[in-house]
């Protein structure tokens, strides 16, 4: 049973033992910097699945996911500041901050959606960057509600999860629970229909299903979910500024993604430790971080395109024919 | 990230950049080693942009701030016994990095003090950080006057002046041309965020005040990152105002400067009040328009009589080469370190809290003379630098004109005007 699960998940039984052993006993390294890493890791990795829903499972690339990312960070910063401000911020005001950045962000995906759907290939990766851009520059340029280029500072969570310790946990656990939802997804005949239009979708409209419908209910699930990640993001860096919204934030799933593995479901988070540990701990050592980064991205496009995942794959495909 | 830093650094090659690296790491990391055996070290985070926007801003920070760090470890550091340890940290002109390189700086590296950053969102995102985790924040470049009202924590101290005193500044120095020259209309060109709109609003709301029968004829915004100002500059010469305010900045400051100069813009009306920063007047030498009226804020060449100013230049240019200058974000690193130095000596403890108070409304030995900080928000007392660029032979690029060089003090154009008024826009904290 556990093997069919494995299977089913995914994940291979090693992949599955290391992430899980990694993130219920990280905070056990000393200091409290492991718990920053493992809390961004979490997030930017739950970022990273929803942009996979898009890439890995319907075949289309978007530049502007950030942007949703982003509404659901201003959702609850602008919910939350309030509170914060007039010293009313409890578990449930919190909560709710939290979960109404889900809804802004599907409806925002809705929107975008709605017209990137009736377009394929680099057209679709081009409106979802237009669309990311301007969204961008509403936040950027609305001074009154959004506090323009300065961003929104300040953000707490209440009393206990004010430490980082319990929001670590706390993160784990929503992303751990949206991660499920998102497998399910993924699992369901919804999750292979977005494959098979994936594959061919020529072939899927022939069949009689309504190819943009479906496009268009994965673009706003994705968005869903990389709003909630947004979400979760303002209370942990005290701050939220247009920047998440930008071209340069959407880029950060693209690069996560490619690292771990598109065809794998964990792949993005897999890319998002990687990616995510080596930012925080590379400066510490060198200004040539990007130089860093871009050498590895190089690396995985050139030596393992189907990223580190993929190693996974080989192991799994010689182990079978060494079974027959 | 080397190629983007050359191109950034337009005033220095790629050999002597690499040596000077090398020299400014070296520097920074010798006292690490040479003092590891006595004494706590005191460690200080230097947040500063090497990618993004604000790289052109940090080269001479970040080659400057090593030499002020080696002289005060000739005498074993702060309070003779404390060696320095600069660690510099790349923001990328992001907020979220800045927030996530202060936290690593405080937890990682055990710094006591964050100098930096460029770009207000990233030095409000680092504010955060610092307020929390106790650690004093010295805001050198970023001038958002955010930072020391509505986003005010007692452990940041900001050493430049702030964008309102800025834009009230030019005010002082448009009021006085108005009543030299008689001007009666002008226009003003901003881009369109909030930076721009800020200085904007501030610049007319003060001047109707000062001159009130000066009218404004007409407001341009243009996009940020706008490539084409034809359209702006035509218009405005049609309206034949008789100055325009601009709150323009950066990159676009530069762009919108030379499409206006090919276009012959500044014979026909002035321009009085634009940011420009020494480090603009080297890079921009062969280029920008003679005539204009700049504003800066540490200028070095309006200041050799300060004798600290006189050392420092001294100081830089016998590592660097007599070609080379310290720019106004240089001077305003140098007056940190050296004004937490005093701080520290003045407190007798490199506690943090001893020396936060000490810093509160102490008056520091700077770059500019002496500077006191305003108890109430920990602004420093700082002037803003207002002149006409032209060409003198001391130097091999433009500076402002010695003889009609407009100094306006920062306690004459604070706002708001009275603590108590600071203090009621000041946000509460958690």
């Amino acid at each position: 049973m556990i093997k069919s699960l494995f299977d089913k998940v995914d994940l291979t039984p090693p992949v599955l033992l290391v992430l899980g052993v990694l993130f219920l006993l990280l905070p056990l390294l000393p200091g409290e910097f492991p718990l920053v890493v493992g809390t961004e890791i979490l997030i930017l990795g739950l970022f990273a699945l929803s942009f996979n829903l898009i890439y890995g499972y319907m075949g289309q690339i978007s530049f502007g996911h950030a942007a949703f990312f982003g509404l659901g960070a201003y959702t609850s910063a602008l919910i939350l500041r309030p509170m914060i401000e007039a010293g009313q911020l409890g578990y449930v005001g919190f909560f709710l901050a939290l979960a109404a950045a889900v809804p802004v962000s599907a409806f925002g995906a809705l929107i975008v959606g709605f017209f990137c759907v009736r377009l394929t290939g680099i057209y679709f990766a081009i409106l979802s960057l237009a669309f990311g851009e301007l969204l961008f520059y509403i936040v950027f340029s609305w001074y009154s509600f959004t506090k323009g280029d300065d961003g929104i500072q300040g953000l707490m969570a209440p009393s206990v999860l004010k430490s980082g310790l319990v929001y670590y946990y706390f993160t784990l656990a929503v992303v751990v629970m949206a991660a499920l939802l998102l497998w399910k997804i993924t699992r369901s005949p919804f999750g292979f229909t977005l494959r098979m239009l994936r594959d061919n979708q020529n072939r899927t409209a022939f069949l009689g299903i309504d190819i943009r419908r479906v496009m268009l209910l994965n673009f706003v699930i994705a968005g869903a979910f990389a709003g909630l990640a947004g979400a979760l993001w303002g209370p942990f860096q005290r701050s939220v500024s247009p920047a998440l919204l930008g071209w340069h934030q959407s880029g950060v799933p693209v690069f996560m993604t490619l690292i771990g593995g598109a065809a794998h479901f964990a792949g993005p988070l897999v890319g998002s430790i990687i990616y995510t540990a080596l930012n925080a701990y590379v400066t510490q050592f060198t200004t040539y971080w990007s130089l860093t980064i871009g050498l590895i991205i190089l690396g995985m496009v050139l030596y393992l395109p189907g990223g580190l995942l993929s190693v996974l794959d080989g192991w799994r495909q010689r182990r079978r024919k060494a079974g027959t | 990230m080397s190629d983007q830093l050359m191109k950034h650094f337009k005033g220095i090659n790629r050999r002597e950049f690499l040596v000077t690296g090398l020299g400014a790491g070296v520097v920074a990391l010798v006292p690490r080693l040479a003092f590891s055996q006595g004494a706590e070290p005191y460690r200080i985070g230097v947040l500063l942009p090497t990618t993004g926007a604000g790289a052109n801003y940090s080269e001479r920070p970040i080659k400057g701030l090593p030499l002020i760090a080696a002289e005060i470890n000739k005498r074993g550091g702060f309070l003779g016994k404390h060696p320095i340890e600069l660690i510099f940290r790349d923001t990328q002109t992001k907020p979220d990095v800045g927030a996530r390189e202060a936290r690593s700086l405080i937890l990682n590296e055990k710094v006591k003090t964050v100098i930096g950053a460029w770009s207000s969102a990233v030095a409000m995102a680092v504010q955060e950080i610092v307020h929390e985790y106790k650690v004093l924040h010295l805001a050198a470049t970023s001038n958002s006057s955010k930072i020391v009202n509505e986003n005010y924590t007692p452990y940041t101290f900001m050493f430049g002046p702030n964008s309102q005193m800025q834009s009230s500044a030019t005010v002082v120095a448009v009021s006085k041309m108005i009543k030299e020259k008689g001007w009666k209309n002008y226009v003003t060109l901003g881009l369109d965020y909030e930076w721009g709109r800020d200085a904007q609003k501030v610049f007319v709301a003060e001047l109707a005040k000062v001159s009130p029968e000066t009218k404004l004829s007409k407001e341009l915004w243009a996009k940020l990152g706008e490539t084409d100002f034809t359209s702006y500059i035509t218009a405005i010469m049609g309206l034949k105002p008789d100055f325009v305010f601009g709150a323009i900045a950066g990159k676009d400051n530069e762009t919108f400067l030379q499409q206006a100069k090919a276009a012959g813009f500044f014979q026909r009306v002035v321009y009085p009040g634009v940011f420009l920063p020494v480090t603009e007047l080297m890079q921009q030498r062969q280029t920008l328009p003679r005539g204009i009226f700049g504003l800066n804020r540490c200028p070095f060449f309006a200041l050799m009589d300060k004798p600290l100013m006189k050392k420092y230049v001294e100081l830089y240019q016998a590592k660097f080469g007599k070609d080379d200058f310290p720019d106004d974000f240089a001077c305003m690193y140098f007056d940190s370190l050296n004004g937490l130095d005093q701080a520290i000596t003045k407190a007798g403890t490199i506690a943090t809290e001893a020396v936060r108070k000490a810093m509160t409304g102490a008056t520091l030995d700077t770059c500019r003379g002496k500077l006191t900080f305003r108890d109430c928000n920990n602004q420093l007392d700082c002037a803003s630098y207002l002149g006409e660029v032209v060409d003198v032979p001391e130097y091999p690029f433009p500076i402002f004109n010695p003889k009609t060089l407009i100094v306006v003090e920062g306690r004459d154009v604070w706002l708001p005007a009275s603590c108590e008024d600071v203090r009621k826009i000041q946000k509460k904290r958690a």
